[in-house]
């Protein structure tokens, strides 16, 4: 069997420029009934989002950057510490959905930080009826760590180890290579 | 220069017996002017509040109060981590019971709430908006340390948007001698 790779992604860090993708893809009513992003989106959105990635990046709590495929902003994914344990964030516009890009976005965010922040562990969490992002954190080694119910569903709660991230990422290279 | 002292206030957790108070005081349209309390508040508006602040605080978002001067409930302030911000930020809220306007209870509140925010959590970054025609609450927010980041508009018009980082908090106020 041959596994398929990644799709192919670069991550920037996330600045004010992509503001105006920001809005244009997460006012999409499909992007917030996965997320907390509000429908209809805020006129200026995109630009609070961007600013205050910016503003908490400086302060050292929020990593967050802009997903491109070739010349083509695709979405966003992050990883901060907004509410005290790193968590992992990550929307990709509905145009770009199903080729693999949020998969391959949260593999280089993640292993971005793990490598710069040295945190021992990142968290998610994901709404059950949302198995495309259920399937990206389980690719990506994130173990299942209990659920909460809210107005909108079912909260699955993941959490990702940086050692046993590391040991899957080693496995993934050899395969590659 | 003497620098006025906060008003005297106690914080304590908001619990059912605030109902009664929550109930007389958040009926005031001009409470509902300037927050997001709804006008005309509900008949079990009061209790609902308690029991959801109650219930916040069995998942382990516990940081809303009642607030007292003396004997008198005049207020109620707390920061929570799901008034519906889509920044994944735990944000600041309040509001004086119009009686007790004028007194610097909502800043002595605030610099309560956030000093015992910020000795039991590490969250590196807080929220606030208030609306553009607010500016006792735009004062407070200022004084205790936050930042202008820009605004947001509504139908009920513009919500200036507030971030307090932690550090700057602990740099501002003093802690207690």
């Amino acid at each position: 069997m041959v596994k398929k790779k990644a799709a192919s992604v670069q991550i920037e860090p996330l600045e004010m420029r992509h503001a105006p993708f920001l809005q244009r893809y997460a006012s999409d009513a499909a992007i917030a009934a996965t997320t907390p992003i509000p429908h209809p989106l805020p006129e200026n959105w995109g630009e609070n989002a961007a600013r205050r990635a910016m503003f908490a990046r400086d302060e050292g709590s929020y990593f967050c950057y802009a997903v491109y495929n070739g010349e083509t902003f695709v979405g966003l994914c992050s990883v901060g510490l907004l509410q005290e344990r790193p968590e992992l964030y990550y929307f990709i516009g509905k145009p770009f959905w199903g080729r693999g890009y949020g998969y391959a976005a949260a593999l280089a965010v993640l292993k971005r930080v793990f490598s710069e922040q040295g945190y021992p562990i990142i968290v998610a969490r994901c709404l059950t009826h949302n198995p495309a992002s259920m399937r990206i954190l389980e690719k990506c080694g994130f173990q299942p760590n209990g659920t909460e119910e809210e107005e909108r569903g079912t909260l699955a709660h993941y959490i990702l180890k940086r050692d046993d991230f590391n040991r899957i990422e080693q496995a993934r290279a050899g395969k590659d290579g | 220069m003497v620098k006025k002292k906060a008003a005297p206030v106690r914080i304590e957790p908001l619990e059912m017996r605030h109902a009664p108070f929550l109930q007389r005081y958040a009926s005031d349209p001009d409470i509902a002017a300037m927050t997001t309390v709804p006008h005309p508040y509900p008949e079990n508006g009061g209790e609902e509040f308690a029991r959801m602040e109650m219930r916040k605080r069995a998942e382990g978002d516990p940081f809303t109060y009642a607030v007292y001067a003396g004997e008198n409930f005049v207020g109620t302030c707390g920061v929570g981590l799901d008034k519906c911000n889509d920044q994944g930020l735990p944000e600041l809220g309040y509001w004086i019971a119009k009686p007790f306007w004028g007194r610097g209870y909502g800043y002595a509140a605030a610099l309560a709430v956030l000093t015992r925010v910020f000795s039991e959590r590490g969250y590196p970054i807080i929220l606030a908006r208030c609306h553009e025609h607010n500016p006792a609450s735009i004062r407070i927010l200022e004084k205790c340390g936050f930042q202008p980041d820009g605004s947001e508009t509504d139908e009920r018009g513009i919500w200036f948007c507030y971030l307090l980082k932690q550090n700057d908090f602990n740099r501002i106020v003093p802690t207690k001698e």
